[in-house]
């Protein structure tokens, strides 16, 4: 992993557009931010946001402009290449392994971390050093009690839990959140605000998500982005007071 | 653990056959052993990673007619020229895996689909080196501690490499590798999040699946004493790719049974008619229809029996973890 | 020279042939995902229902429309399968027609036996012109031209005709074709029963090049398959240009390096669709 300690920022995106065929996904968006912020991305519908994500992990080439994870220049690298750097993402429909156990698809995060990933002679379970690491990220996450169901048994609440645990399994310092909280009741929502807000404060967290009550209540700062333009930046307390914002995103909803 | 104990005790019930079978019945099971074997290789690629491949059967005649080439036609050792064919196959296999794995799906089938013909032309109509539609025939047997020209000889030197390669594809299923695969099934872009090079993973299983066939491709030989156009053609894939999805998908013990059925069903049904493809369809369309998860769906299966118990395990573990 | 312009003409006769297998497979996968492995077999059962009714009737041009008559009701048959099982399942569709290529395949052998056979060609064709230089048989030119008119006939068709953009609709956007009140099932059933008597046709308009037996329904599904996965699926401009190339580099692969006939066929297609895994024309990834 790359050291965080004396880079000015985790995370900066410099000059970023992103155009499919005729139509501009994102246009000319910079972005900085600072190391074990809590970072929101606001925006209505078709802002670019999620294409923003897919940019920063690695699955939308850039038309131009360039990403950079504590310095270091990323945006040539594959996905797969970027987790090396401390980046891991979370994904808006839940994409976890449905036919595994909850330990297992932890594990196939942890395994990475362990490098016993190419390990091919012995059963997996018999990887002690990956499994400790995932049963520890079940233990810190209080989901222990979930181990050693089958993905599809779980609750939807429980498996957006989990979609964050694998994530953290990964061993960021940079954590990429797609609408934790979409489709949650109310009970479920703070579980998952509970479960970010405790989360150790040298990781840097972004965040996209359309419950205002959460994004305020996580987030330190804010890019608004509009129509594939970022329209504003700043401490969160700004743009709750921001006129622009509550004009294109605020008064809509 | 569970599943390698089941193939050593299922090994030593099978080391009965010689003295129960005949001659011919004999024999027939030995080619159902191999062919069984291929099949729970397949899996690794077909079950577990979800690759279909209507060309596999390429690396099980590539291995044949390599190895029968090379004692026919240049005299060397029947052992070397046994590593000589499963190299020849894994060669080809490590250099096409990358560029195939970079289609999926349809285009993954067809491309498989040409290489299988391409083999298969190139046997055909090389008259000159590969015998043509004639094969290479009178391909003697290698020496060995016991008579390997003896059927009984003969199926124990099976029944030993069926054992040795089917616990090396359970270990392998079950390690990080295996588990990857399942990964790369489930979701690409999330194994490619968590940092897997989701490319590799496909050629890994692809170049395994192609090993193994290699493998019992020769053995195939040996016991033939003789290798055709029939070891390289598209049918034999079909043939294989069925024995996967009746057997049932990664379950590995599934595809091995229907591999080996399937092959005695063929034999038995040759002898008396011309109706095999009519079988095979039929069988495609009531498994596809019928049994949509394979045999494996109609027994509760070892693994699931073992989550089971794993779960109690954890719960009482977890139980006194937890709070 | 001559050589080369007689080897060009075979080429463009056996392109012109794939033609009409590739269009219906292609623009059926390009509405339904639905890779149909029984397209081969339909293309033969329509060359041996021709032979049949050619040899009953005496006429190569009742025996067109008979062929495509049954493997339309054939292909309407399998459509029907598939509309009311395994709309789920992609690859378990794929293994069925699989099923049903053997099946097919088997009835044809049982029915019609083994013996290769041939239908003649139309005596109204059973010439030789002379054309660029070369005496060539007129029926194979006559091949060549429907192609080319039938082809334009069908782009006109697809890009001009309303019927054409309902299809081209579903093929881009099935979601959207439905909510803009387009019955989808409708234009898929009418779409497979077509490609399916097209095919039935190429069947017999093949006969008295190719002949009509057994082993030939797979040997012109794979080149179907080549033309559609290179041309692009669910592209029909995709289908004629992949043919042509398919029918020429299988001609001078068969005449130039006959040992290597396969190789010199299937490694350009390889190496074409490891560059563009979309196909020529392709948008649709095949899934």
């Amino acid at each position: 992993m790359v050291q965080t300690a004396n880079s000015k920022y985790a995370l900066s995106i410099e000059n970023l557009t992103v155009q499919f065929g005729g139509l501009l996904a994102l246009q000319d968006v910079d972005i900085v931010v600072p190391p074990g912020s809590r970072y929101g991305i606001l925006g209505p519908n078709g802002a670019g946001k999620t294409t923003l994500f897919n940019v920063i992990s690695g699955f939308v080439k850039p038309t131009k402009g360039r990403v950079f994870l504590h310095d270091a220049d990323i945006s040539k690298q594959p996905p797969h290449k970027r987790v090396q750097y401390g980046l891991a993402r979370t994904f808006q429909i839940t994409t976890l392994f449905s036919e595994l156990s909850v330990l297992e698809n932890i594990l196939m995060a942890a395994l990475v971390q362990s490098g016993t990933s190419q390990v091919f002679w012995k059963p997996v379970h018999n990887d002690k050093v990956a499994v400790s690491i995932a049963e520890s990220q079940l233990h810190d996450l209080g989901l222990m009690h979930l181990a050693g169901k089958a993905v599809n048994e779980l609750a939807y609440g429980e498996q957006r839990l989990l979609e964050i645990a694998v994530a953290l399994a990964s061993n960021p310092s940079v954590l990429l959140l797609d609408e934790p909280t979409a489709g949650l009741s109310t009970a479920e929502i703070k579980a998952v605000v509970k479960l970010v807000t405790g989360l150790p404060r040298d990781l840097t967290i972004i965040m996209i998500e359309h419950d205002l009550d959460v994004i305020f209540d996580v987030s330190e700062y804010l890019s608004v982005l509009h129509g594939g333009q970022a329209i504003a930046h700043g401490p969160a307390d700004e743009i709750r007071h921001d006129e622009r914002v509550k004009e294109v995103y605020l008064g809509e909803s | 653990m569970r599943r390698e104990k089941i193939i050593i005790g299922a090994g030593i019930v099978l080391a009965v056959l010689p003295f129960v079978l005949t001659e011919y019945w004999l024999g027939l099971f030995t080619q159902a052993l191999i062919f069984g074997g291929f099949a729970m290789g397949l899996d690794l690629l077909v079950g577990y990673t979800r690759m279909p491949t209507l060309g596999h059967a390429a690396f099980f005649g590539l291995a044949g007619y390599g190895t029968a080439l090379a004692i026919t036609r240049f005299g060397i050792n029947p052992w070397i020229a046994a590593g000589i064919g499963v190299l020849l196959s894994g060669g080809v296999a490590v250099a096409f895996a990358p560029l195939a794995v970079r289609v999926r799906g349809l285009t993954f089938l067809t491309i498989t689909l040409a290489f299988g013909q391409v083999t298969w032309g190139l046997a055909t109509r090389w008259t000159s080196f590969t015998g043509g539609e004639n094969g290479i025939p009178s391909v003697p047997r290698p020496d060995f501690i016991w008579d390997l020209n003896d059927r009984t000889g003969f199926f124990y030197l099976t029944l030993i490499v069926v054992i040795f390669v089917s616990l090396l594809i359970s270990i392998f299923a079950s390690s990080a590798v295996g588990m990857s695969f399942m990964g790369v099934r489930g979701s690409d872009t999330r194994m490619s999040a968590l940092g897997y090079n989701v490319q590799s993973r496909r050629a890994t299983a692809f170049i395994v699946a192609a090993l193994v066939a290699a493998v019992y491709g020769v053995l195939s030989t040996f016991f033939n004493k003789f290798v055709g156009t029939g070891s390289l053609s598209w049918q034999l894939s079909a043939q294989m790719l069925l024995a996967v999805v009746v057997g049932g998908f990664g379950s590995l013990w599934g595809p091995f049974v229907a591999g080996s059925g399937l092959h005695i069903l063929k034999t038995l049904l040759i002898g008396s008619t011309q109706r095999w493809p009519m079988v095979l369809g039929v069988l495609y369309v009531i498994s596809v229809v019928f049994l949509p998860g394979g045999l494996s769906s109609l027994v509760p299966t070892i693994k699931q029996r073992m989550i089971r118990r794993s779960k109690g395990k954890e719960h009482a573990r977890y139980g006194t973890n937890s709070k | 020279m001559r050589l080369w312009v007689f080897q060009i003409l075979n080429g463009l006769t056996m392109g012109s042939l794939l033609f009409f297998v590739a269009a219906g497979l292609s623009v059926v996968f390009g509405l339904m995902r639905i890779l149909n492995l029984s397209h081969g077999a339909i293309f033969l059962f329509g060359g041996f229902v021709g032979l049949a009714v050619q040899k009953a009737t005496g006429s190569f041009w009742l025996a067109i429309p008979a062929a495509m008559l049954a493997a339309g009701i054939l292909g309407f048959v399998i459509q029907k399968v598939f509309s009311t099982t395994l709309m789920g399942s992609r690859f378990n569709q794929v293994l069925l027609t699989l099923g049903l290529a053997f099946i097919f395949n088997n009835s044809i052998l049982a029915i019609w036996g083994g013996a290769p056979q041939t239908i003649p060609a139309p005596e109204i064709l059973a010439t030789s012109v002379k054309v660029l230089g070369v005496t060539y048989p007129a029926y194979r030119l006559f091949l060549i031209v429907l192609a080319f008119v039938s082809g334009t006939g069908l782009w006109l068709f697809w890009e001009r005709s309303r019927l054409g953009a309902i299809v081209r609709a579903c093929v881009d956007d099935r979601d959207m074709a439905t909510a803009m009140g387009i019955r989808v099932e409708v234009v898929f059933a009418t779409v497979f029963t077509l490609g399916a008597a097209i095919a039935g046709m190429a069947g017999v308009l093949g006969a008295p090049v190719l002949g009509v037996s057994i082993g030939l329904d797979f040997d012109v599904l794979l080149l179907a398959l080549v033309v559609m996965v290179v041309g692009g699926v669910g592209s029909l401009s995709g289908a004629f240009v992949a043919s042509l190339m398919v029918g020429l580099v299988d001609t001078f692969g068969k005449a130039l390096f006959p040992e290597l006939s396969y190789f010199t066929l299937f490694s350009p297609v390889i190496i074409i669709l490891i560059v563009r895994p979309l196909g020529l024309f392709g948008r649709i990834p095949p899934e």
